[in-house]
């Protein structure tokens, strides 16, 4: 049985390699050959300074562009439809005795977003998520040598900062670049990884954003998503190991990653660059599909975010544990969008009080603190201070009546 | 001179200890109470009072079964408290705290302490007379002897009877059929301290003892019962001076220290 | 009104059993609250608590609610309430502490079977506890062999829902099969009352255990930052009352109490002085009628400051936490909550529970603990010697005391804990 597993997924490893490869080859929507595109042949690229400026916003060439991408939009949801509404037939039906499907309901009324955390993050995600598509336009390229190391496509030109990316997934290319781009490169990550580490994955990158807004799509909307377990992480780790040997390796060998990686069919084409898709678009769809069933799927195969990860043990955000009045409820691991298990598990470190359980695949989105039901359980800290910890009467509020429903029940 | 009180009232006896305030033991007594606590401890204290030349007492503490209705006592405290205090002064001279076991007419306490004398931990029979100092009267009783000349009969014996009830009233049955069957009293005595001796010891957890084991209650006068205990544990056992009234003087210690 | 009543009629013996039953039932019940409200600083605030007792054992009259609206009688922490109010019903915790009923069951199970499910069989047999006969259904997780051998026994008896308790949890194998145990008991419910399982009810449900769950929140913050406010005893019988109340009207009483609590600390008066030892009970669950040993802890000059029993403090402390707003993810949130953070010693490994109690010793300044070992638990008896090693590293005195259903042993126990209480006062670890 287990021979039969690895050889399964032995062909499906080389399947996805060879797919990457030839991902040039696998059209999902081109644009005609006028000399304003982009090309996306890595051979005969050598710079990426295109003098060809992004349409504006709502014009027709911005249309044009955002094509591809509503395409895929359009695919993800009748897949998803699909699913859902086979899901019964095809998958569900073995596993519990009456499994209910909750389909396209509507939600009911919810607290109040309070100022928080929460409330923090999705505001710098959606602040990067403008930055970093229009900020060009709206602050000029000053930083655009900064490589921020994210996937945030560098052929959008309007980003605001530079994306590591390219370099990664083109290593062949640092070969032939100048010193100066070799130092912003290596520098901007290094800074960024040692500094943040993944907080970037958890505050900053858009594909994140788009993925949250996927999740949070699907909870407005009641749906089911697919069972998380321990192996599920498991596929989704080897996914990773897949991932991250394209990712630094198909550069070297004569392929390109960018017409593989979803993330350029979001940033250039909001951003109105005609830019066509490869199979990039199939994989697209596969991230916003699977981002609706399981919480930021993508990131958790995504080899940008793994080398992010790499310098966790001494990068400046870090995630603590209170052993003691940890009662093992398991809500952080539910919790978790990485599915990490040890922030669950761990009981023993040098001081009971604070552990620290900071591991390579945390993006510090703060959920498990935010669904963390003991008082100071869990704790983030940044540069040692304490920035977020759980708390029984926040995480009470969270799930139970809204104030002036409760007040208009008490008349 | 501060003189202190304690008094321990039993079910059938009342003992009484005077202290004065450096702990030593000045008089001690003991009067059966009938069914007037009250008016038996006023009736001792009194005489214990009269017999040293002391006028007054400064504090009275009582402890045991009727300590809350002593109305000549000011306050009351527990037997385990009681007797972990008595042992300060009444344990012989080389004992380190460590166990105190305390075998009365109608129970049997196990008391762990720490090095400072203080109560860790204990335990207690106060619900079958087998173990306590009935058990040994019943016995006294059908062998025509009483209950302070078993211990010296019982050391005379070369080879102790094996008492196999648990039960006092089924025990009496068997000690009843040994004599018949011509065994010698001796034998049999010795056999019954042997099967006091492994009940308490039941009650013992080794893995807590720390110290030294010391016997206080009346069970502790019987060194038939001491070097039954001996033999069963496999090492020395001491015995408190003034054994019976432990408590009694622990209180008294109690009463002295609440007045400082 | 209760589809499974006897039909036959009951002949005059029987009649006379169950006149007995009532008066000493009545007896004890009575007896056990008047020793409630006889403690002092009882605030006023706890009197619904104690009718809501009054009313289901001293009057035997059934757990009050809205019309049409049946009960099911669950048996431990891991059945969901949440999960029985979204399908139209309403919990019972129908745990036995009655003397009485012990009694009667005491012919019927195995001499050295707890006396809580002895109990549990006693009120079968005996036929006149409404809140216990007139349950549409018994829900009874399989945890220890008493109550495994009670399911089958009752299976036999009246409809009865058996949920597997997986003896690990910590494997995602183990807490998924949970949630078709789950699935499964939301089949029976939805045959008992017609209700099926929908988003909008469980949510509706799940909102309202957080909102009394709120205030079990605001009641344990008020006695962890004002250490003296209540007695235990007090404590107890709120805990002990949720079992039959309808949730809404108990979240009610507890946030009226939680405001005369807090206006109490403002003006900073207490309940108990300064130098009364503060203890912490744990062990086997303490069931009303059977108040001997907060009462006594009480009585002899300790302050009950903290529990962690199932039917106190630990019956609803945990809270589901949702993090998939789906029926899925709310029962797999159910699942969670009952099988992992749950201390029950009936799981194998339940070192979690040692660090519970350090945390609840560290928030109540706890300086002894009562080990309450119900004869014949040997789950909790199991636990002790780990529990004993782990407070002597604190410096904590722990005892065990032991005890039945029967009201015989209070002496005995009245001098253990007194002595145990000395012990503290004695001890040097004043503070």
């Amino acid at each position: 049985m287990k021979k039969n597993k690895i050889l399964i997924a032995v062909l499906i490893a080389l399947m996805l390699a060879v797919l990457a490869y030839f991902a040039a080859d696998i059209p999902f929507y081109t644009y005609p050959e006028t000399g304003v595109t982009a090309s996306l042949q890595s051979e005969t690229d050598t710079e990426l300074t295109f003098s060809v400026a992004g349409n504006a916003v709502f014009s027709l060439g911005w249309f044009e562009a955002m094509m591809p991408f509503t395409i895929i939009v359009g695919l993800s949801l009748v897949c998803i439809l699909l699913d859902v509404l086979l899901r019964k037939r095809l998958y569900r039906k073995n596993n519990v005795p009456c499994a209910r499907t909750e389909r396209m309901k509507f939600g009911r009324k919810q607290n109040l977003p309070r100022f928080g955390f929460e409330m923090i993050r999705w505001s710098i995600m959606i602040l990067s998520f403008v930055l970093l598509i229009w900020g060009g336009k709206i602050l000029g390229t000053a930083l655009s040598s900064l490589q921020l190391p994210i996937l945030a496509c560098p052929y959008n030109e309007e980003q605001l900062t530079g994306a590591g990316c390219f370099l990664f997934s083109n290593l062949d290319m640092l070969a032939e670049s100048s010193v100066d781009e070799i130092l912003w490169f290596a520098g901007s990550f290094i800074v960024c990884a040692v500094l943040f580490g993944r907080l970037l994955c958890g505050f900053v990158c858009p594909l994140g954003f788009v993925q949250d807004v996927m999740h949070e799509l699907r909870q407005k909307l009641h749906t089911e998503g697919i069972p998380l377990n321990e192996k599920l992480y498991a596929g989704l780790r080897f996914a990773k190991w897949i991932m991250l040997l394209i990712f630094l390796g198909i550069g070297l060998i004569g392929g390109s990653f960018c017409d593989f990686c979803p993330a350029i069919t979001l940033s250039p084409a909001l951003a109105g660059f005609k830019t066509s898709l490869y199979f990039s678009g199939f994989m697209m769809v596969v991230v916003l599909v699977s981002g609706f069933f399981k919480r930021r799927c993508f990131c958790n195969i995504c080899p940008m975010g793994y080398l992010l990860g790499l310098p966790h043990k001494v990068s400046l955000a870090r995630l603590k544990k209170n052993a003691v009045a940890c009662t093992e409820c398991g809500a952080c691991y539910e919790a978790c969008p990485m599915g990490i298990k040890s922030i669950y598990t761990v009981r023993e470190g040098k001081n009971e009080l604070s552990i620290d359980v900071t591991t390579a695949d945390c993006i510090f989105c703060g959920e498990c603190i935010r669904r963390c039901p003991e008082d100071g359980a869990l704790f983030m800290t940044f540069a040692g201070k304490k920035i977020y910890t759980a708390s029984r009467m926040k995480f009470m509020r969270d799930y139970t009546t809204p104030r002036r429903k409760k007040a208009a029940e008490n008349e | 001179m501060s003189v202190y009180a304690g008094l321990d009232g039993g079910s059938t006896y009342l003992k009484a200890a005077l202290i004065d305030h450096t702990g030593k033991v000045l008089n001690t007594g003991v009067k059966s109470t009938g069914i007037d606590n009250n008016g038996a401890a006023k009736v001792l204290l009194e005489q214990l009072c009269r017999e040293i030349g002391v006028s007054r007492i400064d504090y009275t503490m009582a402890t045991g079964y009727s300590r809350k209705i002593l109305e000549v006592a000011e306050d009351d405290v527990s037997e385990i408290t009681a007797h972990a205090y008595g042992v300060r002064i009444t344990a012989p001279q080389g004992y380190r705290p460590g166990l105190i076991v305390d075998i009365g007419g109608q129970d049997s306490k196990v008391i762990y302490l720490d090095d400072q004398y203080r109560v860790k931990n204990f335990s207690m029979n106060d619900k079958c007379a087998a173990g306590t100092g009935k058990f040994m009267e019943v016995i006294a009783q059908i062998l025509e002897t009483t209950i302070d000349q078993v211990g010296p009969i019982s050391l005379e014996s070369t080879a102790p009877c094996d008492i196999n009830s648990t039960c006092v009233v089924f025990a009496q049955s068997e000690v009843i059929s040994l004599v018949a069957r011509k065994f010698d009293r001796r034998d049999i005595l010795a056999g019954m301290h042997a099967s006091m001796a492994r009940r308490i010891v039941k009650m013992i957890r080794k893995n807590e003892m720390g110290g030294d084991i010391l016997m206080t209650g009346g069970g502790a006068m019987n060194i038939g019962l001491r070097r039954a205990f001996e033999d069963e544990l496999m090492r020395d056992v001491y015995v408190a001076t003034h054994p019976q009234f432990n408590g009694a003087i622990g209180a008294a210690l109690i009463a002295s220290e609440r007045r400082n | 009104m209760n589809e499974n009543m006897n039909i036959t009629p009951m002949n005059s013996a029987q009649i006379r059993q169950q006149e007995r039953f009532d008066r000493k039932g009545t007896a004890v019940a009575e007896k056990m609250l008047r020793q409630v409200r006889e403690l002092s600083h009882m605030p006023e605030t706890l009197e619904p608590f104690l009718k809501t007792l009054e009313s289901i054992f001293s009057r035997r009259e059934d757990a009050l609610r809205p019309q049409g609206v049946p009960t099911v009688g669950t048996y431990c922490v891991m059945v969901p309430p949440e999960l029985i109010y979204a399908q139209g019903a309403m919990p019972v915790k129908l745990c036995g502490g009655s003397y009485t009923a012990f009694g009667i069951g005491d012919d019927i199970a195995p001499r050295d079977a707890c006396p809580l499910v002895k109990a549990v069989m006693g009120f079968e047999e005996i036929d006149a506890m409404p809140v216990y006969q007139n349950c549409s259904l018994m829900a009874v997780p399989v945890t220890c062999d008493c109550k495994k051998k009670l399911a089958g026994w009752l299976q036999e008896r009246r409809p009865t829902a058996v949920l597997h308790v997986p003896a690990n949890r910590d494997r995602d194998e183990d807490m998924e099969r949970f949630v078709g145990e789950l699935y499964r008991f939301s089949e029976q419910l939805e045959q008992m009352t017609g209700f099926s399982l929908t988003y909008g009810r469980l949510a509706d449900a799940c909102r309202m255990t957080a909102d009394a769950q709120y205030q079990l929140s605001r009641f344990i913050d008020l006695r962890r930052k004002h250490s003296r406010i209540i007695r235990g005893s007090f404590s107890m019988a709120v805990m002990n009352a949720l079992s039959y109340t309808w949730l809404p009207d108990w979240t009610k009483q507890l946030s009226d109490l939680n405001d005369e609590l807090a206006s109490l600390a403002k003006q900073k008066k207490t309940a108990a002085k300064e130098n009364q030892p503060r203890i912490l009970l744990t062990g086997s669950p303490v069931i009303f009628p059977n108040f001997k040993l907060p009462l006594l802890i009480e009585s002899m000059g300790g302050l009950l400051a903290a529990d962690e029993t199932c039917m106190g403090e630990r019956g609803f402390y945990d809270p589901p936490a949702i993090v998939d707003r789906t029926v899925d993810g709310m029962l797999r949130a159910l699942s969670n909550r009952a099988t992992r953070p749950c201390t029950c010693p009936t799981f194998a490994d339940n070192l979690r529970r040692i660090y519970r109690i350090r945390q609840l010793i560290k928030d109540y300044r706890i300086q002894g603990v009562i080990y309450h070992v119900l004869r014949g638990c040997l789950v909790y008896d199991y636990e002790y010697r780990q529990l004993e090693e782990e407070m002597g590293k604190l410096g904590i005195p722990v005892i065990r005391v032991e005890t039945d259903y029967n009201e015989e042993d209070v002496e005995q126990l009245r001098i253990r804990v007194e002595a145990f209480i000395e012990l503290i006062k004695y001890g040097g670890k004043q503070e």
